[in-house]
C-alpha cells in the first residue's frame, strides 16, 4: 500500500494526536457554545477540504458549491420526513445525487475557463437555490422541519446533545483528511496540480484533462453534499436560504483559500481559524448590531494580505528555508 | 525503412491565413529531421496539428499506421509523440523534479515507478543538480532542457523539438546538440525546428525546409543548401 499512498509515518503520529485532542478537547468543556463552535469547524472543514480538490488542487475556482451542500441537506430532510430513512443510508444517496448533478453540470461549465468557470457556477448554485425555493414537494420556501422522535436517535442521527453529533461529525473530518493525504502525493493529485499549473501543457504529456477536472469536481461535490447532509441532522430544519445561499459558496472557497489551497489541512485550519474569529465576534459584539461582521472583516484583509498563502505558511516557513539532503528529499 | 510518421497533404487555414498548404513528406523510424524557414514559415504550425493542439483544415497525419488527424494532444501523447513547445511551459509552480514526474506518469501507472524513471531522464538531460528548485525560477537553458526532459519521460517514438537551441550559448549548444544525439540513440525518432543551422547541419539526417506555408525543398544537409530556391527564400533573390 505504500507505494501507492504515501502516507510517511510523521503524518500518521501528527495526525494520531490531531485526533486524540480533538477527541479529548470536548470533555473539558462544561458549556455548549464552545462544542456548537466545534461542530461548526468540522462541518466547514469537510466542505473547505471538498473544495480543496477542484479550487485548490485543479485550480479550478467553484463559486457555486452550496447547491450540492443544499442537495445533501435536502436528501436527509426528504429521506427522514417522507421516507422515515435514515440519514445513514440517504446521506450517500445525497452523495450520488450530487455527484450525477456535478457530472451532467461539468462537462459543459468545465470548459470555460478562469473567471468564465467561477461566474458559471455562482449561477448554476443560484439556480438550484430558486428551484428548490419554488419546489412545493420540497417545502418551497418554508422549507422541511424533520424533527422525529419516533425512532431510535442513532437511526435517525437526532440526539439532544450536541457530544454525538461532535464526535460523528469528527470521525468524517478524519476520514476525508485521510482521503485528502492519500490523494495528494497520488497521479491524481499530481495531475490535478499539472492542470491548475498549466493546461496546454498537461495535455502534452498524456493528461486527460477534461476528464481528470470532472473527477475532481464529482469527488469535490460529493464531500460537500456529505458536509450538507450532516449540517441538516444538526439543525433538523433545512430550507433553501439556510443551506443554498450565495455566502456558503463563497464562505467554502474562503475557508480553503485562507488556509491554503492545495494543501492536506490548509482547509482543516481556514476552517478552524474562520469559524471561531466568525463565532466569537458574533457573541462577543452582539450589542453592537453588525459591528461582528465588520470585525470579522477586517481579521479576513489581515489575514490575506500578510499571509497570501494561506495560514498554513505559519507553519511551512521554516521548512522551506532548510535546505534538504537529496536522500531526506527522496523519503519526503 | 519503416515509415513513423507521414503528412499528408497538410492545410492548415486560420480564416484567410494560410499558415500551411499542402504538405507531404514522411519520416522514417531513428532518422533526425531538420525542419528550417524563415520565421512565419508556418513550422509551429505544422507542429502544432501533429501533436493535436488544433486540427489540419484539410490533409491527414498518420503516425505509425494510424491516422491522429482528429486525436487529442493527450491522445497522441499516448500513442508516442512527445512534444517541446517553442514558449517553454513548465508547471512554474513545481518542482523540476515533478514536472518530470507528471510526464513519467504517462506509462507508468504507480508513483514509485514513476519516480525511478523520472530519475533516469533527469539524469540523462542534466538536470540532476535543480531538481528541488520550482521550474518557473530555472534560467533560458534550463526551461529548454526541462522541456526536453518533460517530452521524453513520456516514451515517445517520435520526439518533436521545437526551436530548443535558441537563445543558448556556444558551449550550451553543444551539451545539446550532445544529448539529442543520445536521445536517438535511444531509438528515438527526432523531428526538430531550429534556425541554428549549425545544429540542423551537423545533426540532422534530412532536412525539410518550410517558405511561406510551403514545402520548398527536402532533402539532406548538402541538397538542401545548394538548392537555389532555399538560397532566394532566405538571403532573398534579385529584384526584376
Amino acid at each position: 500500500m505504500r507505494k501507492f499512498i504515501n502516507i510517511n509515518k510523521y503524518f500518521i503520529v501528527k495526525f494520531l494526536a490531531g485526533l486524540l485532542a480533538a477527541i479529548v478537547l470536548p470533555l473539558f468543556i462544561k458549556t455548549p457554545f464552545p462544542l456548537h463552535v466545534m461542530i461548526l469547524i468540522c462541518i466547514w472543514a469537510i466542505m473547505g477540504m471538498g473544495w480543496n480538490f477542484i479550487g485548490g488542487y485543479a485550480g479550478q475556482v467553484s463559486n457555486g458549491h452550496a447547491l450540492f451542500y443544499g442537495i445533501g441537506a435536502y436528501t436527509c430532510g426528504i429521506g427522514v420526513k417522507n421516507f422515515g430513512a435514515s440519514p445513514w443510508v440517504t446521506m450517500w444517496i445525497g452523495v450520488m445525487i450530487s455527484m450525477g448533478i456535478a457530472f451532467v453540470l461539468g462537462a459543459p461549465l468545465l470548459r470555460l475557463k478562469g473567471h468564465y468557470f467561477a461566474l458559471a457556477t455562482m449561477a448554476m448554485a443560484e439556480c438550484g437555490r430558486i428551484i428548490f425555493l419554488n419546489w412545493s414537494y420540497v417545502g418551497g420556501a418554508t422549507g422541511i422541519d424533520f424533527f422525529d422522535r419516533s425512532k431510535p436517535s442513532w437511526y435517525t442521527m437526532q440526539f439532544t446533545s450536541k457530544y454525538p453529533y461532535y464526535y460523528i461529525f469528527l470521525f468524517f473530518v478524519a476520514l476525508i483528511l485521510l482521503l485528502t493525504k492519500g490523494l495528494d502525493k497520488s497521479k491524481f493529485g499530481y495531475y490535478l496540480r499539472a492542470i491548475k499549473a498549466n493546461e496546454n501543457s498537461a495535455q502534452s504529456v498524456g493528461i486527460h484533462t477534461a476528464k481528470y477536472k470532472l473527477l475532481a469536481f464529482m469527488l469535490s461535490a460529493g464531500i460537500v453534499s456529505l458536509a450538507g447532509s450532516l449540517y441538516a441532522n444538526y439543525l433538523q430544519y433545512i430550507d433553501p436560504t439556510v443551506v443554498m445561499p450565495l455566502n456558503i459558496s463563497m464562505m467554502i472557497c474562503l475557508v480553503a483559500v485562507m488556509g491554503g489551497i492545495g494543501t492536506v489541512i490548509g482547509p482543516l485550519v481556514g476552517a478552524i481559524v474562520l469559524t471561531i474569529i466568525s463565532e466569537y465576534t458574533r457573541a462577543t459584539f452582539s450589542y453592537i448590531n453588525g459591528f461582528d461582521l465588520f470585525v470579522y472583516g477586517v481579521l479576513v484583509i489581515i489575514i490575506v494580505l500578510y499571509m497570501p498563502n494561506g495560514l498554513i505558511s505559519l507553519f511551512n516557513k521554516k521548512q522551506k528555508n532548510k535546505i534538504l539532503t537529496p536522500l531526506e528529499m527522496e523519503r519526503k | 525503412m519503416k515509415v513513423i510518421l507521414e503528412m499528408k497533404h497538410a492545410t492548415k487555414k486560420f480564416g484567410g491565413l494560410i499558415a500551411n498548404e499542402d504538405i507531404t513528406f514522411s519520416i522514417i523510424e531513428g532518422e533526425i529531421i531538420g525542419m528550417v524557414g524563415p520565421n512565419g514559415a508556418g513550422k509551429t504550425t505544422l507542429f502544432n496539428s501533429i501533436s493535436g493542439t488544433h486540427s489540419l483544415t484539410s490533409g491527414h497525419v498518420i503516425f505509425d499506421g494510424t491516422d491522429i488527424t482528429k486525436k487529442k494532444p493527450y491522445e497522441i501523447c499516448k500513442l508516442g509523440i512527445g512534444r517541446t513547445f517553442q514558449i517553454p511551459q513548465a508547471l512554474n509552480e513545481m518542482s523540476v523534479f515533478e514536472n518530470v514526474l507528471v510526464a513519467s506518469l504517462n506509462r507508468h501507472q504507480s508513483i514509485s515507478a514513476a519516480k525511478e524513471h523520472t530519475k533516469k531522464v533527469i539524469a540523462m538531460c542534466g538536470l540532476a543538480s535543480f531538481i528541488f528548485m520550482n521550474a518557473g525560477d530555472l534560467n533560458v537553458m534550463q526551461k529548454k532542457r526541462l522541456e526536453i526532459a518533460r517530452a521524453l519521460a513520456t516514451e515517445p517514438k517520435l520526439l518533436l523539438l521545437d526551436e530548443t537551441m535558441a537563445g543558448l550559448s556556444g558551449v550550451e549548444r553543444k551539451e545539446a546538440i550532445n544529448l539529442i544525439q543520445r536521445i536517438r540513440i535511444s531509438g528515438i525518432t527526432i523531428l526538430m525546428i531550429e534556425h541554428v543551422m549549425e545544429v540542423v547541419m551537423s545533426v540532422s539526417d534530412r532536412v525539410v525546409v518550410l517558405s511561406s506555408g510551403k514545402l520548398l525543398a527536402e532533402g539532406t544537409p548538402e541538397e538542401v543548401t545548394q538548392n537555389q530556391q532555399v538560397i532566394q527564400a532566405y538571403l532573398g533573390g534579385s529584384v526584376h
